[in-house]
């Protein structure tokens, strides 16, 4: 008996699919190459790879898998290109955060809307430097510290502070609603 | 939980100042470990969303903005001739409604309203031009809607919210559960969305944030007036903190200064209560009010817990509680809950052998939802304003101080004030930033209730604190004491702004207004009301034959309760009053 033949995607599809992922998909890269801008720029490059593919893709198969098999590819290739900047992680741990990547099955707009409510119960100094570092300007601890007039490693402190607190928040909400009857 | 070196290992990744070890370090616990990746992805996906969030609320403050008419893509980087030949393409497949932004919203069905009845000419903007609407017809994120001189739109979203757009007005749909009122009048009968997402409604003036609520909006001249039908919503106050609005309140907000609308204070409108409830079993120790003033909770001197729906006098209702003396009761910040902190150990109706001091009953389901194994007793109680954690005052020998109870993680969450005198009471800051207790000695304590740490000790009154309680704006704090005096502290820096002028005699119990311009406070069988801003007394009461145990207003404003050792709980009518 024949096998199938795979359903082929369109350039339109896995367009589609990507808009439909991308807070995952931006979320990985960002995970792998922390740096905002240059995550942008591999997110961005992933979407023209992806348009470029797009007939490679089995429309039956997941798509996620290998969006994201291609953002690992174009990681290792950004830490290649960039001069003089030593890879942030080995290899092999990469390889082995891609792996528990594809296990694991987040809510993710249950973690943002639950992070969204635990920005709010931030302290109002605490929250004016969490906007300064990821709103669009993205200001680095050193710009921050110019700007409040405090030292580099205050702002780290309170950046760190603050991250742990929306951790433990979120971490607490999260399990109260899984408990919640 | 996180250990502290793979979060100081991972703040140092994301703010890339790693040195070489540290960085072989961090590969080498996630190599090892498949655990320590899952934690990674914890914490980077929070650092991922974080941007997301961020650039959302700029694309919302952009919203605002009437020359931002409709969203655009961010800018693209690096390889720009590319990538912009790329978006061409991507906007010519028929994307150039979504932007990077990471949920397509404007495909969701929720986020668009249909137009149901129309009066007279209504239009909506595409593009450049204005075109006339079809009843029926939905409009998505970003439509502006602008009805004519004498014509009028009714708009549904979901199954139940309602919004009537009046004549010569206009409002634009900035997010699936928002709407700005670029200028009129706009009618809005809101329920929160599936994900008890609450609506927003924005002016240039002004936001109003409301779920389950009527109410009437309208924008002129510089000026926004919002004033509540029914329900409750918030609308900011100074300094970027929010007051909550009831039904029947109204606020005006203006250009530059927001500025709320003010009427004279409520005192009582007469010296005879308008309502009276004895209490047969004996003094009622405690009063607690729901949050949307339908319930008021007191302990029974029987052991009982007893409800009175305020708007059904006839329907009282006691809660099962078979054993034990319930002494300090709080809603949660939903009122779907009451907190019941006893006064001695008691045991739960189960049948359990473990005593229990705070238990927590489920109103809707009529039965005890959670109970806590920590201390033999709580004298004081209250939820911090997540929902998610209950602080309690306990005396108990090595115990004694203020815990905070997690009630997700059913455990023990944090220890303050340890080692002080016997505390007598407590009260949080209205957004959990800090909490305030008073001692038998005298102090009043300010701790932070995050770190644990105590911000301030003041030495407050010459004899035992017997009563504290944050203004609404949660930007000052009143104490009272057995020494006879009330004073008022800032929260921010512990610094005496006033004491209050007369002395009646023992303070019991503390209320503030809810707009935060009167004290009461109970001394003796008298209630004194205060001028907040001045320390003058503004009237007093002669509420109760006994002492007064314990008083509230209830969320309107307009009545407030007190109660007393000659058992019994009286209401008392509030009406705004010129030349106090």
């Amino acid at each position: 008996m024949a096998t199938p033949s795979p359903r082929r995607g369109s350039v339109e599809e896995v367009q589609r699919l990507f808009l439909r992922h991308s807070s995952i998909l931006r979320g990985f890269i960002l995970g792998l190459l922390p740096d905002a801008h240059r995550a942008e720029d591999v997110f961005q490059e992933v979407f023209l790879t992806i348009t470029r593919k797009a007939a490679d893709f089995d429309l039956d198969s997941n798509f996620l898998a290998w969006a994201r098999s291609i953002a690992r590819l174009k990681v290792l290739e950004a830490y290649r290109t960039s001069r003089g900047s030593p890879y942030l992680l080995e290899p092999e741990a990469i390889d082995a955060l891609c792996r528990v990547a594809e296990e694991t099955q987040e809510d993710w707009d249950q973690r943002r809307r639950i992070l969204a409510r635990c920005l709010e119960q931030l302290a109002p100094r605490a929250r004016e430097i969490v906007e300064m570092r990821y709103s669009t300007e993205q200001l680095s601890p050193p710009s921050i510290a110019q700007r409040l007039s405090w030292s580099v490693n205050a702002v780290h402190v309170a950046l760190s502070r603050a991250r742990k607190f929306l951790q433990e928040c979120t971490r607490r909400r999260l399990s109260f609603e899984e408990t919640s009857p | 939980m996180m250990d502290p070196r793979l979060q100081e290992l991972l703040e140092g990744y994301v703010e890339n100042r790693l040195s070489e070890a540290e960085r072989r370090e961090l590969s080498d616990r996630l190599i090892a470990s498949a655990e320590q990746c899952r934690l990674f992805w914890h914490y980077l996906h929070q650092h991922a969303l974080l941007s997301e969030l961020m650039a959302e609320q700029v694309g919302r403050n952009l919203a605002r903005s009437e020359t931002a008419s409709s969203r655009r893509p961010l800018a693209l980087r690096g390889n720009g001739p590319m990538l912009a030949l790329a978006l061409v393409v991507l906007l010519a497949l028929g994307f150039g409604l979504l932007t990077w932004r990471s949920t397509p919203t404007a495909e969701s069905p929720e986020a668009s309203v249909v137009l149901a009845e129309l009066h007279g000419e209504v239009r909506y903007r595409q593009g450049e031009e204005w075109l006339a609407v079809q009843p029926g017809q939905a409009l998505r994120i970003g439509s502006e809607i602008e009805t004519g001189n004498g014509s009028s739109v009714v708009l549904r979203s979901g199954e139940s919210s309602r919004f009537v757009l009046n004549a010569d007005s206009a409002i634009r749909l900035w997010d699936e559960t928002g709407v700005f009122l670029l200028r009129g009048m706009l009618n809005a009968e809101v329920t929160a969305t599936p994900g008890r997402k609450p609506w927003i409604f924005r002016t240039e003036q002004g936001e109003l944030i409301v779920a389950d609520a009527r109410f009437h909006s309208a924008t002129l001249d510089g000026e926004t007036r919002i004033e509540m039908e029914e329900g409750s919503a918030q609308v900011p106050s100074g300094g970027g903190r929010y007051q909550q609005l009831h039904q029947g309140n109204y606020t005006l907000v203006s250009l530059p200064e927001p500025e709320l609308y003010q009427s004279a204070p409520r005192l009582p409108v007469s010296n005879e209560p308008a309502h009276l409830v004895e209490e047969a079993s004996g003094p009622v120790q405690a009063l607690a009010v729901s949050p949307d003033g339908r319930l008021l909770a007191y302990p029974c001197s029987n052991g009982l817990v007893r409800l009175l729906w305020l708007q059904q006098p006839e329907r009282v209702q006691f809660l099962n509680v078979p054993e034990g003396r319930p002494r300090a009761l709080a809603f949660s910040p939903d009122g779907r809950r009451l907190l019941v902190g006893y006064d001695v150990a008691r045991r739960i109706p189960t049948g359990a052998k473990t005593s229990y001091p705070l238990t927590i009953f489920d109103l809707n389901k009529q039965q005890i939802v959670q109970s806590f194994p920590s201390v033999r007793r709580a004298s004081a109680v209250t939820y911090m304003p997540d929902g998610l954690t209950v602080a309690y005052v306990t005396n108990e020998k090595w115990q004694r101080g203020v815990h905070l109870w997690d009630l997700g993680d059913a455990r023990e969450r944090l220890r303050l004030i340890e080692r002080a005198e016997r505390l007598n009471c407590l009260s949080v800051h209205h957004a959990g930033e800090s909490l305030a207790a008073g001692a038998t000695d005298g102090t009043l304590y300010l701790a932070d209730p995050h770190t644990g740490r105590t911000i301030h000790t003041l030495k407050a009154h010459q004899r035992d604190v017997q009563a504290v309680q944050y203004s609404p704006d949660g930007e000052t704090i009143a104490s009272g004491g057995r020494d006879g005096a009330i004073h008022l502290w800032s929260a921010d820096t512990g610094e005496l702004l006033r004491t209050f002028s007369e002395k009646f005699g023992e303070v019991r119990c503390l209320a503030f207004s809810p707009d935060g311009r009167t004290l009461a406070s109970g001394h003796g069988g008298v209630v004194a009301l205060w001028d907040v801003e001045t320390g003058q007394m503004r009237t007093t009461l002669n509420a109760h034959r006994f002492a007064i145990t314990a008083l509230v207003y209830l969320p309107d404003g307009g009545t407030l309760v007190t109660a007393g050792w000659d058992r019994c709980i009286k209401f008392w009518t509030l009406a705004p009053r010129e030349g106090h």
